[in-house]
């Protein structure tokens, strides 16, 4: 009993995209002390899907936790600030709300949204947004000034960036093979499994080399080379939940403000995402083929850019879902080769990092226990079904009437789990948990309350309040965040003095300060 | 203003559960919302006059809500202050180890800290995992200061709770309801009436005659359980995994020592405790009636109280379960007691069920998926605390007794078994953000128990064992070094003005 544990001496990481290159650089900065081999395969043929651009606040926790430097990680992926998500047309056209970051209201021990709802239902119509500091700075478009990680605004604060995924995972390249990782160009053409047990032995490469390792991650893309085409780990399919199966990304010039935002905008057959980067923005327009074709889909992102394409639209198919297993004998999938949701709530790096974070807490030896495999499969594939309810709420409650989609999507069976989620907020606008939810009260409300899911009753416990009193309360409140805002900077000043990325600034005139409509 | 959908509150039973309950719904609604407490003349002598009730650090939570100053509190109920708990003879004959309130040693890196442990035993060290809780440092030397809140400092990584006076810990809240403006009604109940149409409870009728109709009714009755068993809830059965089913109690005089814990004693039919009060020392036999007798049981706990006490032991059944439902209709059930005494969670689940309700509180006449989640969040509360308090009887070596065999040979429950394959392969421990027993509680009962897993986690040795090593050397040096200029446990309590001592 407790010996020393058998330390697994080599890993192969197949693809070098971002999940690759993700996964690279943790093993690298975990596994310093080079008892282990790192090494990452990829293809130069193989375009990289550059997933994500858009991130959540947790992507800062990853990069603390590799000792990367803010400032050097923007200027050298061109990154931007992100307070939140715009949404624009979700729940009916002609409408939008924002989905912010950080907290609403001035304190975590009162939510203010049951206070909001009573205020509204006495005709106040401020939005709720209004009471979110994060959101009020966005529409500014500044960014918390730099006194303190974020401004000293504490949990009423909150954000994540905007990057260039290729450049990312460029630098994360550069990362990794300073410590030591090893990078082969080769395209996989056989996978040698054991005999006895299944496990992967070795990777054949085209150019006859063969790859031999003791654990394989597979970043390998849709495609899961080991995962599925040798593993055979199977995907279960949540296409009838989320419909959209393609969509075609083009980036185009800069134009106008620098918005600390993305946004996204519901079309007929899917909607459009915006990225602005300090260089260009990155759009795209998520759809469902069976509702639009792919020339119809790109003619529309084309007639909705904010400025000059940049590039071919290129259009991805995928299927919506997971693997039933994404670690499988000595194999673990990781991004896209271990699920795909689309990038409405931009998850996809999350994911990546959910994954990475799970494998190094139950990281392995060479017994490759069984428990951990099933530890590491539960807490990893309920971090995909966790957020693919999360994305399915902003399709279910929609009031728009202009298209088929929006008709399926409001009546579609949801699964129980968002279901009964939706049913407590109608009862009593009550936001519940699940054990290791990554959308807390404040994501969930942002959305409810910004897509109009109106609970039936509100909280007694704040309705049997003077109305006279709450009011004053909100106006108070309302007035603090406009007051804080105010001490926020403006996103491009802010990049321009602390992060500019170096040759390629961003064309296009400058509008400092501007708000957008 | 809305209506407000309750007319008014009737909480049943006056012990301590009752009282803070009534305390703080008065603190937080009862402005709009009358709360009667109906008490029977007997639930203060019940055996709370001669107990005394542990608690754990999440009881600071409930006096922040309810502003109730902790050295008032302290002085009002002669308590004592709560590191832990010593766990004597569990594992084996002669072995003790203390969980202790607070962390198992402090952060070297991204790898937890007990792997680091485990590894340096494995390579030879010696050290017991005591050496690097600060708050069995303090249990040691009977010590105690209030813990600091610089995270630099040795002396921020242990918490605290607080051994009462049952009796005065129920005048206190008592007091404090009243004072708020709960009304209290001192009958027997007669009868329950329930609504012939929805089965809810309509009104009590009381001994003396009186009618007390409600809205809602908090069941806080305890073992005679006077609301629940008229609406027929029934309880979830946890005998085979919790063999004790009896507790004897008797107050006896104060020991020399203080001890700023409360000590658990493994014996062959169940345990004993001993829990110090600032006038008084609470000792109690928790055992099972099918491996040994009352009368056997009160023997041993009057030899070894001293002479002077002039009291009978007090007998209590133990439940052993949990309700399937803890609220129905328009009455809920606050049990009152822990799952098992071992564990000193009485208080806790009472607080935690009490701010639980009103995080739902009913938005109608009818609130049902406020009902259901109630029940969700607090049968799965339950149910993680079960599996911690079965780890302490089940993780033994002793073969002594045939219930130490009964409890060695258990069938665990699935969760529990899925937490212990966890840890016996690399010595990891999950545990959600809900759960009360936090990865160093389960680690200092585990390793407390002796049970070490096959391997650890293989992360850490990125860093060279000489360097952990001298951490470890570092952490337990300036552990023990600050430990020892904290003042008494007894000393302390002289400070904050207990002048009994």
């Amino acid at each position: 009993m407790n010996e020393p544990p058998q330390r697994i001496r080599s890993i192969v990481i197949v693809g070098g995209g971002t999940a690759g290159w993700m996964t690279a650089a943790t093993c690298a900065h975990r596994l310093s002390d080079g008892s282990c081999s790192i090494t990452l395969i990829e293809s130069p043929e193989i375009g990289t899907v550059g997933v994500g651009e858009a991130t959540i606040p947790t992507i800062r926790l990853f990069n603390q936790s590799l000792g990367i430097d803010e400032s050097d990680f923007l200027r050298a992926t061109q990154g931007t600030f992100k307070l939140g998500i715009e949404f624009q047309d979700w729940t009916r056209i002609g409408h939008r709300y924002m989905h912010p970051f950080g907290i609403p209201g001035l304190s975590m021990e009162a939510p203010i949204h049951q206070r909001w709802l009573h205020s509204r239902a006495q005709g106040d119509g401020t939005a709720f947004e209004d009471y979110s500091l994060n959101a009020t700075i966005a529409r500014l478009d500044r960014v918390a000034p730099p006194a303190g990680a974020a401004g000293g605004f504490g949990p009423l604060y909150g954000y994540a960036y905007h990057f260039d995924a290729g450049l990312y995972a460029a630098y994360l390249r550069r990362y990794s093979e300073a410590r030591g990782v090893r990078r082969l160009e080769g395209k996989i053409v056989d996978v040698a499994l054991r005999a006895d047990d299944g496990f992967i032995e070795a990777l054949q490469l085209e150019d006859g080399r063969r790859v031999d390792a003791e654990l394989f991650i597979d970043c390998s893309g849709f495609r899961g080379v080991l995962i599925e085409q040798a593993l055979k780990s199977g995907y279960e399919d949540w296409t009838h939940w989320l419909p959209c199966d393609r969509a075609v990304a083009v980036p185009c010039e800069s134009a106008g403000a620098l918005t600390p935002y993305t946004r996204s905008t519901a079309r007929a057959a899917g909607w459009q995402w915006r990225i602005p980067l300090q260089h260009r923005i990155g759009n795209g327009y998520v759809f469902c083929s069976r509702h639009i074709s792919d020339d119809e889909a790109t003619a529309t992102l084309l007639a909705n850019l904010d400025g000059k394409p940049l590039a071919q639209p290129r259009v991805l198919r995928f299927v919506t879902g997971r693997r039933r297993s994404i670690w499988n004998r000595n194999c673990v999938a990781i991004g896209l080769a271990a699920g795909f949701l689309e990038p409405l709530e931009s998850t996809s790096i999350h994911l990546i990092q959910k994954s990475i974070t799970h494998l190094f807490n139950l990281f392995p030896d060479r017994r490759f226990s069984p428990v951990l495999r099933e530890e590491f499969n539960r807490l990893a594939l309920a971090e995909y079904d966790h957020i693919r309810d999360f994305v399915m709420l902003h399709y279910k409650a929609n009031a728009r009437d202009d298209a088929p989609l929006w008709k399926y999507c409001r009546e579609m069976p949801i699964p129980d789990s968002l279901a009964w989620r939706l049913e407590h907020f109608r009862n009593s606008g009550r936001v519940l948990r699940y054990p290791a939810d990554l959308f807390a009260a404040p994501n969930w409300l942002a959305v409810l309350l910004g897509q109009e899911v109106w609970p039936e009753r509100g909280d007694p416990l704040v309705t049997r309040h003077d109305p006279a009193r709450l009011r004053a309360e909100m106006q108070e409140i309302h007035a603090t965040i406009q007051r804080l805002a105010q001490s926020a900077v403006p996103h491009r000043d802010f990049i321009e003095r602390h992060c500019r990325a170096a040759a390629r600034a961003a064309p296009g005139p400058s509008n400092r300060g501007a708000t957008t409509s | 203003m809305a209506e407000f959908p309750l007319r008014n509150i009737v909480v049943v039973g006056g012990g301590t559960t009752g009282w803070l309950a009534a305390a703080t719904l008065a603190r937080v609604i009862g402005a709009s919302c009358p709360i009667r407490l109906i008490t029977r003349a007997s639930d203060v002598v019940d055996g709370a006059r001669n107990g005394a009730t542990a608690s754990v650090p999440s009881l600071h939570r409930m006096l922040r809500l309810l502003r109730i100053d902790e050295t008032a509190l302290m002085r009002a109920t002669a308590a004592t202050f709560r590191l832990g708990a010593m766990f004597r003879d569990w594992t084996a004959v002669g072995d003790h180890y203390f969980n202790g309130f607070g962390a198992f040693g402090a952060r070297l890196d991204a790898v937890p800290f007990q792997h680091h442990w485990l590894r340096h035993v494995a390579a030879g060290g010696s050290e017991g995992f005591e050496e690097y809780s600060m708050a069995a440092h303090l249990a040691r030397l009977d010590r105690f200061a209030i813990p600091q809140s610089d995270p630099r400092s040795v002396l921020s990584l242990y918490s605290y709770a607080w051994h009462f006076d049952s009796g005065l810990l129920v005048d206190f809240l008592r007091l404090y309801a009243l004072q708020a403006g709960v009304k209290e009604i001192t009958d027997e109940i007669a009868a329950v009436t329930l609504d012939p149409a929805d089965g809810s409870v309509r009104e009590l009728v009381l001994a003396g005659g009186n009618r007390v109709e409600g809205d809602l009714f908090i069941d806080c009755s305890g073992a005679h359980a006077v609301l629940s068993s008229a609406l027929g809830m029934t309880n979830e059965d946890w005998s085979p995994w919790l063999p004790c089913d009896r507790m004897q109690t008797l107050r006896t005089d104060p020991e020399d020592r203080l001890p700023p814990y409360s000590e658990a004693i493994a014996d062959t039919a169940g345990w004993r405790s001993s829990i110090p009060l600032q006038n008084c020392a609470v000792r109690s036999q928790v055992y099972c009636s099918e491996f040994t007798d009352d009368d056997a049981i009160a023997a041993k706990l009057t030899a070894s109280a001293r002479a002077s006490s002039s009291r009978d032991p007090y007998l209590q059944r133990l439940v052993r379960g949990r309700p399937k439902e803890f609220w129905t209709r328009n009455c809920l059930l606050l049990p009152g007691e822990s799952i098992d005494p071992l564990d000193g969670t009485a208080l806790h689940l009472a607080q935690s069920g009490i701010t639980r309700f009103l995080a739902h509180f009913p938005v109608g006449k009818s609130s049902p998926t406020d009902v259901a989640e109630y029940n969700r969040l607090t049968a799965g509360e339950y149910d993680r605390l079960r599996d911690h308090l079965v780890l302490h009887y089940h993780a033994t070596r002793r073969a002594d007794s045939p219930f130490w065999n009964r409890c060695r040979e258990m069938t665990l429950p699935e969760t529990l078994r899925h937490k212990l394959a966890l840890f016996a392969d690399s010595g990891r421990i999950t545990v959600t953000e809900e759960d009360h027993c936090g990865v160093d509680s389960w680690l200092f009962v585990l390793l407390g128990q002796g049970l070490l897993p096959r391997s650890y986690d293989p992360l850490v040795e990125a860093m060279p064992l000489a360097t952990a090593r001298r951490a470890f050397a570092g952490i337990s040096h300036e552990m023990r070094t600050r430990a020892a200029t904290l003042p008494t446990h007894r000393d302390f309590l002289r400070q904050r003005g207990a002048s009994t001592l």
